[in-house]
């Protein structure tokens, strides 16, 4: 099943998932493995980002992102599997990386956490970073957020001291714009060539395969992962074409995902799944009322453009 | 002219002065010969930013409509910004521009339209038409950057693109995502409506999206490998796109990478007199003479232009 691409140890399309949950609001075991099972079956996927930002890491506890981590070890089909790390605090980020280690990860990734909103200084990320990779040994992800998200992106010289860190193994970059994709992208290829530069902006995939990339993490493939394989790989063959055709049936999915507030993208995605018969309960951990009847219609419609569904 | 006589590279031609200030002819019939001459360039835009227009006077303008015509001729399109305050300006300096033999206007966002019109739809429509409706010759919208509070709104500017004179859309929207819905607003409003990227660090990008030709200063400065990218696009060549755009990265990053970005004319300037195009790079005020660690950075950037 798995499709490395050739540049990189860890390249290829992951899909970053989705955390199914009870309409009590717990972790729905048997929904998760349905989940992982059918997004892992598209061909060519090399893996899963799982307790990333819409798996909802920020919203669960260490037991249960343990938990998670073993069903996509016990689902994966030669996937390989980087687990998210989203903690305020560095002795439990280190703790959660262990975790990942011994649920059966094979990297972990550094989500920054949302205190660094207020202005984190450097030396911390640094050292924030440094304490999740040597506390599993496992390789390295880190995370570029977007130039729309304050200060938890990263600037070049925090970029380029996370770049010297050994165990680095790729970069999700989520910059959500072109040019900014491709100064990380030009800054990670002349410090560490060996470092997988993957294109995560989901509005932007199209491009920033053009612009060039090892692969790419994103939760739109928790929902398309086919479309997204399938444009990575026309854009790695050099068919503008063939990609441009199925970034046409992504674009408007994408917007309505993802369109502001962004925090409603995980939401949005489980919703999609329900959509497409995939998942029963949309529920999430955020206390959120149900999406109003337009809204999901707005996403069907999109699916139905897409071609993933049948107008019915 | 057409929307797709615009189809290639649109160079944005700068303007070069001599120490005193004075227009510098001689250099600018050496920049021309550069790069609005060589068929890689299939038209040439004066009088915009890269001409520094603001600082011109009328008669300025005039002259260096009537002077670009002389050297480059009828076959290739001449462009010429409209950079006015408000609407009387804006309707002078577009008849003036028609009467001195220009072939289409590129109309400038005026400063009238800030504190908010620019984000409405009736008021840019209706300013975009009073000056269209006084010239006979198309009109070209300059989409400014988000960012600076001028730019339209997507739905503003596909109203301006189906007004009947105008031609073109000069896109400067500065991200990525404004520039593919406008472009996808052009092609389903008007689709007889050239869209042209001109966005330095978005080229590649923007011709991945879809452009109907490109328009820029670094034209100025470096026209064929801005013609490369072009070609490689228009044959849907993404290993050539690549090739192109990794040799440009160097240029632009000089030219564009640091603030303030109201230097990068004059940066470009800097690179042109260090290939011996032009004798003097010091622009007209408020824009101030490049600093010396810049100007070293731009000329190392630019050596490997040199062909001579």
């Amino acid at each position: 099943m798995q499709q490395l691409n050739p540049s990189n140890s860890f390249g290829g399309v992951y899909a970053a998932t989705i955390c199914p949950m009870t309409d009590a609001g717990t972790i729905d075991q048997d929904a998760l493995w349905r989940h992982l099972s059918e997004v892992g079956a598209a061909d060519g996927l090399a893996g899963f980002l799982v307790n990333g930002h819409a798996g909802e890491n920020f919203a669960l506890d260490r037991d249960e992102l343990m938990q998670v981590i073993r069903v996509a070890r016990d689902v994966s089909d030669g996937h390989c599997i980087v687990a998210g790390i989203n903690s305020e605090q560095a002795h439990v980020a280190a703790r959660m990386s262990e975790d990942a280690a011994k649920a059966g990860a094979d990297a972990v990734m550094v989500f920054p956490p949302f205190s660094w909103a207020l202005g984190a200084d450097d030396r911390l990320i640094q050292a924030h970073h440094r304490t999740v990779a040597n506390a599993s040994g496992l390789p390295l992800f880190l995370f570029q957020g977007s130039v729309n998200a304050g200060r938890t992106r990263f600037e070049e010289g925090t970029l380029r001291g996370l770049l010297e860190i050994d165990s680095l193994a790729g970069i999700k970059e989520g910059s959500w714009e072109a040019a900014a994709y491709e100064e990380t992208r030009r800054l990670a290829k002349s410090l560490r060539p060996d470092v997988g530069v993957m294109a995560s902006g989901d509005e932007h995939l199209f491009v920033c395969f053009m612009i060039g990339s090892e692969g790419s993490l994103v939760s739109l493939a928790a929902v398309v992962p086919d479309l997204i394989v399938a444009l990575e790989r026309a854009v790695a063959e050099g068919d503008i074409d063939a990609a441009q055709a199925i970034h046409e049936r992504l674009y408007h999915l994408a917007r309505l995902v993802y369109a502001p507030p962004g925090h409603l993208a995980t939401l949005r995605l489980k919703i999609c799944l329900k959509i497409l018969g995939r998942l029963s309960c949309v529920s999430t951990r955020m206390a959120m009322p149900p999406l109003s009847t337009a809204e999901i219609e707005a996403l069907r419609q999109a699916l139905i453009a897409a071609g993933c569904l049948r107008n019915q | 002219m057409r929307h797709s006589d615009l189809r290639g590279v649109t160079v944005a031609t700068i303007l070069p002065f001599d120490t005193n200030g004075t227009i510098d002819w001689k250099s600018f019939n050496r920049l021309l010969d550069y790069c609005a001459v060589p068929d890689t360039t299939v038209a040439v835009f004066v009088n915009g930013h890269a001409g520094e227009s603001t600082a011109l006077l009328p008669e300025e303008r005039t002259a260096v409509i009537r002077h670009t015509r002389s050297v480059v001729g009828t076959k290739k399109p001449l462009l010429s910004g409209v950079t006015a305050n408000g609407i009387s300006e804006a309707i002078q300096q577009s008849r003036a521009a028609e009467e001195a033999g220009a072939d289409c206007i590129v109309i400038f966002p005026p400063e009238s339209l800030g504190g908010g019109a620019s984000q409405t739809i009736e008021a840019p429509v209706a300013f975009f038409k009073a000056v269209t409706d006084a010239v006979s010759i198309p009109a070209s919208v300059f989409q400014y950057p988000l960012a600076s509070g001028l730019g339209y709104s997507t739905a503003a500017l596909a109203e301006i693109a189906r007004l009947e004179k105008v031609i073109a859309v000069k896109d400067g929207s500065g991200t990525i995502l404004a520039y593919e819905e406008n472009y996808r607003a052009l092609k389903a409003f008007a689709p007889d409506v050239a869209m042209l990227p001109s966005n330095f660090h978005w080229f590649l990008a923007q011709l991945a999206v879809g452009a109907d030709g490109l328009l820029s200063g670094l034209a100025s400065l470096a026209p064929a490998w801005l013609s490369d990218l072009w070609l490689a696009a228009e044959a849907g060549d993404l290993a050539g796109m690549r090739t192109a755009s990794d040799r440009l990265y160097p240029v632009v990053r000089a030219i564009y990478g640091s603030p303030p970005i109201i230097d990068m004319h004059s940066r470009i300037k800097v690179g042109l007199q260090s290939l011996g195009v032009i004798d003097c790079a010091n622009p007209r005020l408020p824009l101030m003479p490049v600093a010396l660690e810049m100007a070293e950075r731009v000329a190392t950037a630019v050596k490997p232009l040199d062909l001579s």
